[in-house]
Protein backbone atom coordinates (compact mmCIF):
# COMPACT_ATOMS: atom_id res chain seq x y z
CA UNK A 1 0.00 0.00 0.00
CA UNK A 2 0.96 3.51 -0.75
CA UNK A 3 1.94 5.51 1.99
CA UNK A 4 -0.40 8.42 1.90
CA UNK A 5 2.05 10.95 4.70
CA UNK A 6 3.96 12.85 2.54
CA UNK A 7 0.68 13.46 0.27
CA UNK A 8 -1.33 14.49 2.62
CA UNK A 9 1.73 16.93 4.53
CA UNK A 10 2.44 18.53 1.14
CA UNK A 11 -1.56 19.50 1.25
CA UNK A 12 -1.24 20.85 5.29
CA UNK A 13 1.87 23.22 3.46
CA UNK A 14 -0.35 24.19 0.11
CA UNK A 15 -3.44 25.13 2.34
CA UNK A 16 -0.74 26.88 4.72
CA UNK A 17 0.21 28.50 2.00
CA UNK A 18 -2.89 29.76 0.54
CA UNK A 19 -4.11 31.17 3.87
CA UNK A 20 -0.62 32.65 4.22
CA UNK A 21 -0.93 36.87 4.57
CA UNK A 22 2.65 37.41 3.94
CA UNK A 23 3.85 38.87 0.94
CA UNK A 24 4.42 36.90 -2.07
CA UNK A 25 8.10 35.11 -2.38
CA UNK A 26 9.74 36.08 -5.51
CA UNK A 27 9.67 32.40 -6.39
CA UNK A 28 5.63 32.74 -5.91
CA UNK A 29 5.93 35.78 -8.21
CA UNK A 30 7.85 34.60 -10.44
CA UNK A 31 5.15 31.34 -11.07
CA UNK A 32 2.56 34.31 -10.95
CA UNK A 33 4.54 36.23 -13.80
CA UNK A 34 4.93 32.64 -15.88
CA UNK A 35 1.99 31.16 -15.19
CA UNK A 36 -0.50 34.72 -16.61
CA UNK A 37 1.79 35.21 -18.98
CA UNK A 38 1.25 32.25 -21.10
CA UNK A 39 -2.71 32.74 -19.93
CA UNK A 40 -2.28 36.28 -21.76
CA UNK A 41 -0.10 35.03 -24.63
CA UNK A 42 -2.74 32.40 -25.45
CA UNK A 43 -5.59 34.50 -24.93
CA UNK A 44 -4.76 36.90 -28.01
CA UNK A 45 -2.65 34.20 -30.04
CA UNK A 46 -6.76 32.37 -30.29
CA UNK A 47 -8.07 35.54 -31.26
CA UNK A 48 -5.63 35.86 -34.40
CA UNK A 49 -6.57 32.40 -35.04
CA UNK A 50 -10.61 33.17 -34.93
CA UNK A 51 -10.26 35.30 -38.52
CA UNK A 52 -9.81 32.46 -40.19
CA UNK A 53 -11.98 30.32 -39.20
CA UNK A 54 -15.60 30.15 -41.33
CA UNK A 55 -18.40 31.65 -40.62
CA UNK A 56 -20.45 29.70 -38.18
CA UNK A 57 -17.68 27.96 -37.03
CA UNK A 58 -17.11 27.45 -33.36
CA UNK A 59 -14.07 26.11 -31.44
CA UNK A 60 -15.06 23.33 -29.26
CA UNK A 61 -11.40 22.76 -27.72
CA UNK A 62 -7.74 22.50 -27.88
CA UNK A 63 -5.14 20.07 -27.36
CA UNK A 64 -1.81 21.35 -26.79
CA UNK A 65 1.41 19.34 -27.42
CA UNK A 66 4.91 19.94 -26.08
CA UNK A 67 8.55 19.07 -25.65
CA UNK A 68 8.73 18.34 -22.25
CA UNK A 69 5.65 15.76 -22.04
CA UNK A 70 4.32 12.36 -23.75
CA UNK A 71 3.85 13.88 -27.37
CA UNK A 72 6.08 12.81 -30.22
CA UNK A 73 8.89 15.80 -29.86
CA UNK A 74 10.73 14.86 -33.18
CA UNK A 75 9.28 17.77 -34.91
CA UNK A 76 9.92 20.08 -32.19
CA UNK A 77 13.33 19.02 -31.05
CA UNK A 78 17.00 18.99 -32.75
CA UNK A 79 17.32 19.88 -36.30
CA UNK A 80 13.52 19.67 -37.39
CA UNK A 81 12.81 21.86 -34.11
CA UNK A 82 15.50 24.71 -35.55
CA UNK A 83 13.48 27.52 -36.66
CA UNK A 84 14.47 31.40 -37.82
CA UNK A 85 11.75 33.46 -36.21
CA UNK A 86 11.52 36.76 -39.05
CA UNK A 87 8.92 39.01 -37.18
CA UNK A 88 9.06 40.95 -34.88
CA UNK A 89 5.91 39.20 -33.28
CA UNK A 90 7.29 35.71 -33.84
CA UNK A 91 11.21 37.23 -32.38
CA UNK A 92 9.36 38.48 -29.16
CA UNK A 93 7.85 34.96 -28.72
CA UNK A 94 10.93 33.46 -28.63
CA UNK A 95 12.64 36.29 -25.91
CA UNK A 96 9.29 35.72 -24.03
CA UNK A 97 8.85 31.71 -24.04
CA UNK A 98 12.51 30.44 -24.93
CA UNK A 99 10.28 28.32 -27.76
CA UNK A 100 10.93 27.52 -31.35
CA UNK A 101 8.81 24.62 -32.25
CA UNK A 102 7.70 22.98 -29.69
CA UNK A 103 4.49 24.43 -28.63
CA UNK A 104 1.83 23.14 -31.22
CA UNK A 105 -2.36 23.09 -30.78
CA UNK A 106 -4.52 21.33 -32.25
CA UNK A 107 -7.86 22.80 -32.43
CA UNK A 108 -11.53 21.10 -32.89
CA UNK A 109 -13.75 23.57 -34.16
CA UNK A 110 -17.24 21.88 -35.33
CA UNK A 111 -16.26 21.52 -39.02
CA UNK A 112 -12.31 20.68 -39.47
CA UNK A 113 -8.90 20.25 -36.78
CA UNK A 114 -6.71 22.86 -37.23
CA UNK A 115 -3.01 22.33 -36.31
CA UNK A 116 -0.37 24.78 -35.65
CA UNK A 117 2.83 25.46 -34.55
CA UNK A 118 2.61 28.65 -32.79
CA UNK A 119 6.06 30.50 -33.84
CA UNK A 120 5.00 29.56 -37.28
CA UNK A 121 1.67 30.84 -37.42
CA UNK A 122 3.12 34.25 -35.76
CA UNK A 123 5.79 34.42 -38.22
CA UNK A 124 4.03 33.10 -41.44
CA UNK A 125 0.10 32.43 -40.54
CA UNK A 126 0.68 29.19 -41.19
CA UNK A 127 -1.68 26.26 -40.32
CA UNK A 128 -3.13 23.48 -41.38
CA UNK A 129 -6.67 22.24 -41.93
CA UNK A 130 -8.19 18.84 -41.86
CA UNK A 131 -12.32 18.66 -42.68
CA UNK A 132 -13.91 16.17 -40.97
CA UNK A 133 -15.56 15.51 -44.11
CA UNK A 134 -11.81 14.30 -45.60
CA UNK A 135 -10.74 11.76 -42.81
CA UNK A 136 -12.23 8.00 -43.27
CA UNK A 137 -11.14 6.49 -39.88
CA UNK A 138 -9.00 8.05 -36.96
CA UNK A 139 -6.45 6.10 -35.35
CA UNK A 140 -6.59 5.99 -31.60
CA UNK A 141 -4.33 3.02 -29.75
CA UNK A 142 -4.03 3.00 -26.88
CA UNK A 143 0.45 2.05 -25.53
CA UNK A 144 1.05 0.39 -22.22
CA UNK A 145 4.49 1.04 -20.34
CA UNK A 146 5.43 -0.32 -17.32
CA UNK A 147 8.24 1.15 -14.62
CA UNK A 148 9.08 1.01 -10.73
CA UNK A 149 8.08 3.68 -8.92
CA UNK A 150 10.93 4.38 -6.61
CA UNK A 151 9.10 8.00 -5.38
CA UNK A 152 6.33 6.63 -4.07
CA UNK A 153 6.36 3.42 -2.80
CA UNK A 154 9.44 1.32 -1.42
CA UNK A 155 9.65 -1.84 -2.08
CA UNK A 156 9.32 -0.33 -5.47
CA UNK A 157 5.91 -1.09 -6.93
CA UNK A 158 5.64 -1.58 -10.75
CA UNK A 159 3.35 1.65 -12.38
CA UNK A 160 1.77 1.67 -15.82
CA UNK A 161 1.86 4.82 -17.81
CA UNK A 162 -0.57 5.38 -20.76
CA UNK A 163 0.18 6.76 -24.22
CA UNK A 164 -2.04 6.92 -27.37
CA UNK A 165 -1.11 6.81 -30.69
CA UNK A 166 -3.46 9.75 -32.61
CA UNK A 167 -3.08 9.33 -36.19
CA UNK A 168 -5.20 10.38 -39.13
CA UNK A 169 -5.13 10.87 -42.92
CA UNK A 170 -7.02 14.16 -44.21
CA UNK A 171 -6.55 14.45 -48.15
CA UNK A 172 -2.72 14.27 -49.21
CA UNK A 173 -1.78 15.16 -45.27
CA UNK A 174 -0.71 12.78 -42.25
CA UNK A 175 -1.18 13.95 -38.96
CA UNK A 176 0.53 11.23 -36.23
CA UNK A 177 1.32 12.18 -32.72
CA UNK A 178 1.99 10.91 -29.51
CA UNK A 179 -0.92 11.54 -26.49
CA UNK A 180 -0.22 11.33 -22.74
CA UNK A 181 -3.35 10.26 -21.20
CA UNK A 182 -5.07 14.44 -20.40
CA UNK A 183 -4.60 14.81 -23.93
CA UNK A 184 -6.11 11.29 -24.85
CA UNK A 185 -9.30 12.20 -22.33
CA UNK A 186 -9.52 15.92 -24.35
CA UNK A 187 -9.45 13.47 -27.73
CA UNK A 188 -12.24 11.24 -26.51
CA UNK A 189 -14.05 14.27 -25.22
CA UNK A 190 -14.21 15.37 -28.78
CA UNK A 191 -14.95 12.05 -30.11
CA UNK A 192 -18.22 12.12 -28.73
CA UNK A 193 -19.47 15.36 -28.49
CA UNK A 194 -18.35 16.87 -31.79
CA UNK A 195 -21.46 15.23 -34.14
CA UNK A 196 -19.10 15.94 -37.63
CA UNK A 197 -16.52 13.13 -35.47
CA UNK A 198 -19.21 10.79 -34.00
CA UNK A 199 -19.46 9.83 -38.36
CA UNK A 200 -15.95 9.17 -38.57
CA UNK A 201 -14.43 5.42 -37.73
CA UNK A 202 -12.33 5.34 -34.47
CA UNK A 203 -9.93 2.54 -35.10
CA UNK A 204 -6.52 0.44 -33.71
CA UNK A 205 -4.97 0.58 -36.66
CA UNK A 206 -3.57 2.99 -39.69
CA UNK A 207 -5.71 3.73 -42.34
CA UNK A 208 -4.20 4.64 -45.09
CA UNK A 209 -5.41 5.11 -48.53
CA UNK A 210 -2.17 4.21 -50.21
CA UNK A 211 -0.56 1.07 -49.76
CA UNK A 212 3.12 2.64 -50.27
CA UNK A 213 1.62 5.13 -47.29
CA UNK A 214 0.36 2.01 -44.99
CA UNK A 215 3.90 0.36 -45.10
CA UNK A 216 6.20 3.82 -45.09
CA UNK A 217 3.99 6.25 -43.00
CA UNK A 218 3.04 3.99 -40.48
CA UNK A 219 3.71 4.68 -36.95
CA UNK A 220 2.29 1.49 -35.42
CA UNK A 221 4.77 -0.76 -37.67
CA UNK A 222 7.47 1.65 -37.39
CA UNK A 223 7.09 0.85 -33.64
CA UNK A 224 6.73 -2.76 -34.52
CA UNK A 225 9.47 -3.55 -36.91
CA UNK A 226 11.87 -1.25 -34.26
CA UNK A 227 10.98 -3.48 -31.96
CA UNK A 228 10.96 -6.95 -32.77
CA UNK A 229 14.39 -6.05 -34.58
CA UNK A 230 16.22 -4.66 -31.44
CA UNK A 231 14.84 -7.45 -29.54
CA UNK A 232 15.94 -9.97 -32.27
CA UNK A 233 19.41 -8.79 -32.43
CA UNK A 234 19.46 -8.88 -28.45
CA UNK A 235 18.58 -12.35 -28.68
CA UNK A 236 20.84 -13.26 -31.53
CA UNK A 237 23.95 -11.57 -29.66
CA UNK A 238 22.69 -13.24 -26.06
CA UNK A 239 22.61 -16.61 -28.06
CA UNK A 240 26.69 -15.82 -29.59
CA UNK A 241 27.68 -15.28 -26.39
CA UNK A 242 26.11 -18.26 -25.00
CA UNK A 243 28.11 -20.59 -27.68
CA UNK A 244 31.22 -18.63 -27.23
CA UNK A 245 31.22 -19.39 -23.57
CA UNK A 246 30.05 -22.95 -23.46
CA UNK A 247 30.60 -24.53 -26.75
CA UNK A 248 33.45 -22.24 -27.40
CA UNK A 249 32.72 -21.42 -30.78
CA UNK A 250 31.06 -18.47 -33.11
CA UNK A 251 32.56 -14.72 -33.06
CA UNK A 252 32.60 -14.55 -29.42
CA UNK A 253 34.99 -17.03 -28.31
CA UNK A 254 37.66 -15.41 -27.79
CA UNK A 255 36.11 -13.46 -24.96
CA UNK A 256 36.16 -16.20 -22.96
CA UNK A 257 38.91 -17.82 -23.89
CA UNK A 258 41.15 -17.12 -20.63
CA UNK A 259 44.03 -18.62 -20.86
CA UNK A 260 47.36 -17.14 -21.09
CA UNK A 261 48.52 -18.47 -24.67
CA UNK A 262 46.54 -15.32 -26.36
CA UNK A 263 48.25 -12.85 -24.19
CA UNK A 264 52.00 -14.65 -24.81
CA UNK A 265 50.80 -14.53 -28.57
CA UNK A 266 50.31 -10.94 -28.59
CA UNK A 267 53.10 -9.74 -26.71
CA UNK A 268 55.43 -12.36 -28.71
CA UNK A 269 53.36 -10.33 -32.08
CA UNK A 270 54.67 -6.92 -30.24
CA UNK A 271 58.17 -7.91 -29.87
CA UNK A 272 58.47 -9.53 -33.56
CA UNK A 273 57.13 -5.62 -34.70
CA UNK A 274 58.92 -3.56 -32.63
CA UNK B 1 6.77 53.11 -10.64
CA UNK B 2 3.34 52.97 -11.49
CA UNK B 3 3.77 55.31 -14.66
CA UNK B 4 6.64 53.27 -15.90
CA UNK B 5 3.99 49.85 -15.76
CA UNK B 6 1.60 51.41 -17.31
CA UNK B 7 3.79 52.99 -19.99
CA UNK B 8 4.94 49.15 -20.42
CA UNK B 9 1.63 47.72 -20.28
CA UNK B 10 -0.06 49.52 -22.45
CA UNK B 11 2.93 48.77 -25.18
CA UNK B 12 2.02 45.04 -24.77
CA UNK B 13 5.55 44.58 -22.85
CA UNK B 14 5.35 41.38 -20.50
CA UNK B 15 8.06 43.15 -18.66
CA UNK B 16 5.23 45.46 -17.13
CA UNK B 17 3.37 42.00 -16.21
CA UNK B 18 6.72 41.40 -14.55
CA UNK B 19 6.67 44.71 -12.98
CA UNK B 20 3.08 44.93 -11.90
CA UNK B 21 3.18 41.40 -10.35
CA UNK B 22 6.06 42.39 -8.32
CA UNK B 23 4.10 45.68 -7.40
CA UNK B 24 0.95 44.22 -6.60
CA UNK B 25 0.89 40.87 -7.15
CA UNK B 26 0.50 39.87 -3.49
CA UNK B 27 -2.19 42.48 -2.96
CA UNK B 28 -4.45 41.17 -5.97
CA UNK B 29 -3.60 37.70 -5.11
CA UNK B 30 -4.75 38.44 -1.55
CA UNK B 31 -8.12 39.85 -2.67
CA UNK B 32 -9.13 36.42 -4.60
CA UNK B 33 -8.22 34.24 -1.83
CA UNK B 34 -10.56 36.78 0.25
CA UNK B 35 -13.57 36.42 -2.09
CA UNK B 36 -12.59 33.27 -3.25
CA UNK B 37 -12.52 31.36 -0.01
CA UNK B 38 -14.76 28.32 0.49
CA UNK B 39 -13.24 24.78 -0.18
CA UNK B 40 -15.40 24.90 -3.24
CA UNK B 41 -13.63 27.74 -4.58
CA UNK B 42 -9.99 27.30 -4.13
CA UNK B 43 -9.70 24.95 -7.35
CA UNK B 44 -10.75 27.90 -9.51
CA UNK B 45 -8.70 30.70 -7.75
CA UNK B 46 -5.65 30.40 -10.49
CA UNK B 47 -8.54 30.57 -12.93
CA UNK B 48 -9.14 34.26 -11.33
CA UNK B 49 -5.43 34.96 -11.12
CA UNK B 50 -5.18 34.49 -14.78
CA UNK B 51 -8.76 36.18 -15.82
CA UNK B 52 -7.47 39.59 -13.32
CA UNK B 53 -4.49 39.74 -15.11
CA UNK B 54 -5.36 39.34 -18.89
CA UNK B 55 -8.66 41.72 -18.03
CA UNK B 56 -5.99 44.65 -16.35
CA UNK B 57 -3.51 43.77 -19.94
CA UNK B 58 -6.91 44.44 -21.90
CA UNK B 59 -8.12 47.57 -20.06
CA UNK B 60 -5.19 49.00 -19.02
CA UNK B 61 -5.93 52.12 -21.73
CA UNK B 62 -9.10 52.59 -19.65
CA UNK B 63 -7.24 53.29 -16.19
CA UNK B 64 -7.00 56.90 -15.42
CA UNK B 65 -4.24 58.16 -13.33
CA UNK B 66 -6.20 61.15 -12.30
CA UNK B 67 -9.20 58.84 -10.64
CA UNK B 68 -7.39 56.62 -8.85
CA UNK B 69 -4.40 54.41 -8.00
CA UNK B 70 -3.10 52.01 -10.11
CA UNK B 71 -3.85 49.36 -6.77
CA UNK B 72 -7.34 50.85 -6.30
CA UNK B 73 -8.05 50.42 -10.06
CA UNK B 74 -6.43 46.64 -10.36
CA UNK B 75 -7.98 45.79 -6.74
CA UNK B 76 -11.85 46.83 -8.56
CA UNK B 77 -10.96 45.21 -11.16
CA UNK B 78 -10.37 41.85 -9.19
CA UNK B 79 -13.24 42.14 -6.98
CA UNK B 80 -15.68 42.24 -9.54
CA UNK B 81 -13.94 39.74 -11.57
CA UNK B 82 -14.16 37.30 -8.16
CA UNK B 83 -17.67 38.27 -7.53
CA UNK B 84 -18.37 37.27 -10.96
CA UNK B 85 -16.83 33.60 -10.92
CA UNK B 86 -18.69 33.34 -7.32
CA UNK B 87 -22.02 33.60 -9.15
CA UNK B 88 -20.54 31.09 -11.90
CA UNK B 89 -19.69 28.47 -9.15
CA UNK B 90 -22.68 29.17 -7.36
CA UNK B 91 -24.82 28.56 -10.96
CA UNK B 92 -22.49 25.43 -12.11
CA UNK B 93 -22.61 23.86 -8.72
CA UNK B 94 -26.72 24.70 -8.40
CA UNK B 95 -26.15 26.24 -4.65
CA UNK B 96 -29.55 27.42 -3.44
CA UNK B 97 -29.97 30.28 -1.51
CA UNK B 98 -31.04 29.98 2.15
CA UNK B 99 -32.46 32.39 4.59
CA UNK B 100 -30.49 31.25 7.77
CA UNK B 101 -31.62 33.69 9.77
CA UNK B 102 -34.67 32.58 12.43
CA UNK B 103 -36.07 35.55 12.81
CA UNK B 104 -36.77 35.86 8.62
CA UNK B 105 -39.22 33.37 8.99
CA UNK B 106 -41.28 34.79 6.27
CA UNK B 107 -39.91 33.53 2.70
CA UNK B 108 -39.96 36.69 0.47
CA UNK B 109 -40.91 36.32 -3.43
CA UNK B 110 -37.74 37.98 -4.85
CA UNK B 111 -35.91 35.19 -3.26
CA UNK B 112 -37.66 32.55 -4.01
CA UNK B 113 -36.86 33.62 -8.00
CA UNK B 114 -33.85 32.27 -9.89
CA UNK B 115 -32.92 35.49 -10.88
CA UNK B 116 -32.20 36.49 -7.39
CA UNK B 117 -28.41 35.78 -8.16
CA UNK B 118 -28.60 38.76 -11.05
CA UNK B 119 -30.59 41.17 -8.51
CA UNK B 120 -27.72 41.07 -6.20
CA UNK B 121 -25.15 42.77 -9.46
CA UNK B 122 -27.15 46.07 -8.35
CA UNK B 123 -25.54 45.93 -4.86
CA UNK B 124 -22.70 47.56 -3.73
CA UNK B 125 -19.99 45.33 -4.07
CA UNK B 126 -19.57 44.39 -0.20
CA UNK B 127 -23.33 43.64 -0.13
CA UNK B 128 -23.11 41.52 -3.34
CA UNK B 129 -19.73 39.81 -1.53
CA UNK B 130 -21.74 39.78 2.10
CA UNK B 131 -24.60 38.24 0.06
CA UNK B 132 -23.19 35.69 -1.42
CA UNK B 133 -21.43 34.01 1.26
CA UNK B 134 -24.61 34.41 3.65
CA UNK B 135 -27.11 33.05 1.24
CA UNK B 136 -25.53 30.80 -0.44
CA UNK B 137 -22.35 29.54 1.15
CA UNK B 138 -24.34 29.70 4.91
CA UNK B 139 -21.77 31.74 6.47
CA UNK B 140 -22.09 32.93 10.11
CA UNK B 141 -22.72 36.49 10.34
CA UNK B 142 -19.91 36.05 12.67
CA UNK B 143 -17.63 34.10 9.72
CA UNK B 144 -18.28 37.05 7.41
CA UNK B 145 -17.66 40.03 9.83
CA UNK B 146 -13.89 38.35 10.49
CA UNK B 147 -13.47 37.48 6.86
CA UNK B 148 -13.96 41.13 5.91
CA UNK B 149 -12.67 42.61 8.97
CA UNK B 150 -15.59 44.58 10.11
CA UNK B 151 -17.92 44.38 13.22
CA UNK B 152 -21.27 41.75 13.03
CA UNK B 153 -23.49 44.30 13.59
CA UNK B 154 -22.43 46.21 10.14
CA UNK B 155 -22.73 42.72 8.46
CA UNK B 156 -26.36 42.83 9.63
CA UNK B 157 -27.23 46.56 8.62
CA UNK B 158 -25.55 45.21 4.69
CA UNK B 159 -28.12 42.31 4.83
CA UNK B 160 -30.86 44.71 6.01
CA UNK B 161 -30.06 47.64 3.61
CA UNK B 162 -29.51 45.33 0.90
CA UNK B 163 -32.52 43.25 1.49
CA UNK B 164 -34.75 46.28 1.25
CA UNK B 165 -32.89 47.58 -1.62
CA UNK B 166 -33.38 44.14 -3.67
CA UNK B 167 -37.67 44.73 -2.50
CA UNK B 168 -37.67 48.18 -4.08
CA UNK B 169 -35.78 46.79 -7.35
CA UNK B 170 -38.10 43.55 -7.51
Amino acid sequence: MVNPFKTVINQFNNEINNRSTKELNAQQKRNLFNQTKMYIFLQSFIEKIKPYLEEGEEIHAYLPMTNDGQNASVVGLGLMGMYHPESPEAKAYVKDFNDLRGNRLLIFTNKKMIFTTIIEFLDQRTFFSYPYSTIKAITLKENKMTYFDWDESFPPKRVALYTYTFDFESENHIFSELLGQRDADILKRQLLEIPALQTILVTEKIYRKRTFDRVVNNPILAYKVTFYFFNILAAIVLLLFALGGFFHIGPFKFIFDLSTAIVIKSSMLFHLIS
Amino acid sequence: MEKEIVALLIGKDFLGLEKLIDLLGTDIVKCIRAILNHSDEITYRKEAENEVFYRIWQKIDHYDAQKSSLKTWCLTLTRNICLDKKRVIIRERNIIPMDQLPENTLVEDYFEKENFLDLLKHLTEEDQLIFLKYYYYQDSPNDIAKDLKMEVSQVYNHLSRGRKKIKELF
